[in-house]
């Protein structure tokens, strides 16, 4: 009876260290963490060649989150998002454009809200306790199980949740793309004073609005078989800039890795084109099949995009 | 005065207060530039913000220029019925062209399959590009960036 008794608190015991240390928990307290938490910091991101500095400050609003976003370099350009509608204030020449964005997935709020999908496709792994922006971090590998998505490293706030650095990496150990606090403070204060653009009132305010034909058009495409792991999150019909020509744009992801596959007609006098090409650390691939151009986008590996373009018929 | 204008904005006034407030506002510049920011910052958050170009102006003066018609039409219902068949073939012809500009929507301009070149970097379309990244980026920088190129 003692012995099993004993047995029993040992499974217990091991059972709830395990929960505690499960890496998976990581990435679910940390969307949970950028979600709900009053946070105000500085981050630099890196991203084709070009490192920048942000400012950022998060709050939860009874259920409502607000987010305001603003670079500290460079031509100024902020972002207040308020829920889901997202709007984004672009300096051009003398006028300030504001644009409204469906969506974002912005560091640090990047890990997805369910782990299950990333569980198919990603091995995680733990590395030691690390420091960030002057605060401890637990460090969590994501390491794809095939060649269609990259490496990424997170340093979790061991006190918070929250991610306070996100390192991108190739299969070469090659430097894809990196995004770091310099400085954060987490907070309690139930204050949205800060929730306003910067208004410059010597600047002309134009609004540009793209309009989403996606509802009334059929998909006249077909999908074959897409790397594991992928499903369409998105769906968007705009004109293009040339007239008379509708541009569909839809969006992949398999909760970190995101692709964008474009299908839309050649006009007349352009020449249309194939192969793969590079930007940065972004792969393009493009193909020509019946008269319309089909190209995907992404920061993923070159055989990932290719896969996709292979994957659309008509 | 910046946070009474706010708190206006905000519906914290009472109507005793709205008078004085009003009319501080009209007599300081200061004041009405604090007004038209919190009018803005207002309209952009819920999205009814419509910018008074150059253009609309222009717009809206060759409106008050035209001349206004006093009076209506009027109404004989022996008429009504024959005038409500006559728009039968307008709304015949109106369908057609809808199909055909749906249909040359989505129908291919180019037909040509040899003359593919291949895909170079410095001839990727910036509006791809731009579209991808406004869209899909984690790195706020190039999401708040992005996107303007074709914006005017």
């Amino acid at each position: 009876m003692t012995q099993r008794f004993f047995l029993l608190l040992l499974s217990f015991f091991s059972s709830n260290v395990f929960a505690q240390t499960d890496p998976w928990q990581f990435i679910l307290d940390a969307h949970q963490a950028c979600r709900n938490l009053n946070y105000h910091g500085v981050l630099q991101a890196e991203h084709l060649q070009e490192i920048r500095s942000l400012e950022i400050i998060h709050a939860k609003h009874g259920e409502q989150e607000y987010t305001r976003i603003n670079t500290l370099d460079g031509t100024p350009s902020e972002l207040l998002s308020q829920g889901n509608a997202t709007f984004v204030y672009g300096t051009k020449q003398d006028n300030v454009v504001i644009q409204k964005r469906n969506q974002h997935r912005l560091f640090p709020a990047v890990l997805p809200k369910s782990t299950s999908n990333l569980k198919k496709v990603y091995q995680i792994d733990m590395g030691k306790v690390d420091r960030v922006a002057g605060r401890p971090a637990n460090v969590i590998i994501l390491m794809p199980n095939d060649e269609y998505r990259y490496f990424y490293h997170f340093w979790l706030d061991k006190e918070t949740s929250i991610p306070l650095k996100m390192i991108v990496s190739d299969h070469s150990n090659q430097l894809i793309e990196q995004t770091s606090f310099t400085k954060v403070n987490v907070n309690s204060e139930d204050d949205l004073s800060w929730f306003k653009p910067d208004i410059d009132l010597s600047k002309e305010y134009v609004m540009h609005e793209e309009e989403d034909f996606s509802a009334n058009t059929p998909r006249f495409w077909k999908m074959a078989t897409i790397p594991e792991g992928f499903e369409e999150i998105s769906f968007r019909v705009t004109r293009s800039s040339v007239p008379n020509v509708l541009n569909h744009h839809l969006i992949y992801s398999d909760g970190l890795a995101s692709l964008s596959l474009f299908i839309q007609p050649v006009p007349k006098g352009q020449k249309p084109k194939q192969g793969s090409a590079k930007v940065g650390n972004t792969n393009i691939s493009a193909k020509y099949m019946k008269g319309y151009q089909v190209m995907a986008v992404g920061s993923v590996p070159q055989k990932t995009v290719e896969s996709f373009v292979n994957s659309v018929s008509f | 005065m910046k946070d009474k204008i706010s708190s206006l904005f905000d519906n914290e006034f009472s109507d005793a207060e709205l008078d004085n407030l009003l009319s501080d506002v009209t007599k300081k510049k200061s004041h009405q530039q604090s007004w038209a920011y919190y009018q803005i910052t207002r309209d952009v958050l819920n999205g009814n913000y419509v910018s008074s170009s150059p253009m609309t102006d222009k717009i809206m003066d060759t409106i008050e220029k035209e001349p206004t018609q006093m009076g209506g039409y009027v109404h004989n219902s022996s008429t009504t019925l024959r005038a409500e068949l006559n728009y039968l073939p307008h709304v015949f012809a109106f369908s057609v062209l809808l199909l055909i500009a749906f249909m040359v929507f989505q129908s291919p301009i180019n037909s040509a399959s040899s003359n593919a070149v291949l895909l170079v970097q410095d001839e990727i379309p910036s509006e791809i590009m731009q579209a991808h990244f406004a869209h899909t980026a984690t790195n706020a920088s190039y999401f708040v960036q992005t996107g303007l190129t074709n914006a005017q």
